[in-house]
């Protein structure tokens, strides 16, 4: 078996991969070294912070675990629409939404080695931070992109269209959400230099532009339309019964996508420092993984619900 | 041919009448409820399989969902259908 069947294999298996993911998340809260900035932030002792990150990695443990059932579920219920009309759809919906569960835990195990590696080798740390948000970029954008694949597909199987005030709706939202991103970004810049890498994202101006900024824009309209195509399938979908199945595993996938573009803006907005703190992020961060573990929730529910109306 | 005919449209208004509750997923309920109940295949159902097949749907229904107004409008609707085809049968 080759490296790449192996990787599929893990990933059809949602809660093998949630085991490796957690235990793997736990040991490194154990055993990577503490941030001297964190410790001398909150004047934590290492006990002490090791005990504060596990309890907020607890809470991260749970919604990845709603996370990893979501799709699960999602992924069970694709299988067995396979051969219908929708079956081809709902098979990229499953795909997307493992992408955007996977993105979390992820990128948040990759950084925390990152910065551990950088707490000790001070030059390093412009490196991790880079990665770190070329990383939580990627992922969620990829499933955006899926996720808005299927959903077109599901209107396009629907017959129907996205409508003018729809459209419109989502440009102006985008437009706000985009102008407040730059406006806050290019402040953390010197705009004289094109080259300065003396800035929060260590970047030249004209490389954030180009691989971070335009590729962050891009995805949170790739996300907010999926949210706006997929809430009309749900709405216009045919069948009392199916309709309100598909409504559950439709908010829910809508919360997550909103939950996913929130953490990433804050993100962009006030960019990452390199070590674990106890700050207003922290609760944005935690606040938006609860409210995208209960999406996931929700998602499980209704893919129960759509399945069990093709078993029985 | 004409009697074949006519068992298919009587599959054809049941998945109809399903439609409203399942959209999508009607036709494959149906036949999956024609073929393990009643053990036919879908084209063989007749105006003499509806009032078990209805009984069964009720039974499966109930399983999908804990709203018993939906269940019986559901149902209530399949009777009137299989009254309809009964009465269409005598008149004829």
């Amino acid at each position: 078996m080759n490296l790449k069947q192996r990787v599929i294999q893990i990933v059809q298996r949602p809660m093998v991969s949630y085991t490796v993911l957690a235990v793997t998340y736990l040991l490194l809260i154990l055993v990577l070294p503490a941030s001297k900035d964190s410790l001398s932030a909150h004047n934590f002792s290492e006990f002490e912070y090791r005990i504060v990150r596990l309890s907020i990695g607890i809470i991260y443990l749970i919604t990845w675990f709603a996370a990893f059932y979501g799709y699960k579920k999602l992924a069970e219920y694709a299988a067995r629409i396979k051969r219908t009309k929708e079956g081809a759809a709902f098979k990229q919906l499953a795909i997307g939404t493992a992408w955007l569960a996977w993105s979390f835990p992820v990128a948040l195990i990759v950084s925390n080695i990152l910065y551990a590696i950088s707490y000790g080798w001070e030059d390093f740390k412009p490196t991790a931070i880079i990665l770190t948000n070329y990383l939580s970029l990627v992922l969620p954008l990829v499933g955006f992109t899926i996720i808005g694949s299927a959903a077109h597909r599901l209107m396009q199987a629907a017959h129907l269209r996205p409508s003018l005030l729809g459209i419109r709706t989502i440009a102006v939202l985008l437009a706000l959400i985009g102008v407040a991103y730059c406006y806050a970004t290019f402040t953390g810049f010197n705009l004289g230099d094109l080259g300065d890498t003396n800035n929060p994202y260590y970047l030249p101006i004209i490389v954030m532009i180009t691989t971070i900024m335009a590729p962050h824009l891009y995805a949170w309209f790739a996300g907010l339309f999926a949210t706006y195509e997929i809430s009309l399938v749900g709405k216009q979908a045919s069948g009392l019964l199916y309709r309100n199945a598909l409504m559950l595993l439709v908010t829910g996938l809508g919360i997550v996508i909103i939950s996913s573009i929130a953490i990433e803006y804050m993100f962009s907005l006030l960019p990452r420092q390199g070590f674990f703190t106890l700050d207003y992020r922290l609760i944005w961060t935690v606040f938006f993984r609860i409210l995208a573990g209960i999406g996931f929730v929700l998602i499980a529910l209704g893919a129960i619900r759509l399945k069990r109306i093709e078993e029985i | 041919m004409a009697a074949k005919n006519n068992d298919s449209s009587v599959y054809d208004q049941v998945v109809k009448v399903t439609h409203v509750y399942l959209g999508p997923a009607a036709d494959r309920f149906i036949a999956r409820q024609v073929e393990n109940h009643l053990h036919k295949s879908p084209e063989q159902l007749s105006e003499a399989d509806l009032e078990s097949l209805i009984d069964w749907i009720q039974v499966v229904v109930a399983l999908i969902t804990d709203n018993n107004e939906i269940i019986e409008e559901y149902t209530a609707e399949l009777r009137k259908l299989a009254r309809a085809s009964n009465k269409a049968k005598a008149d004829s």
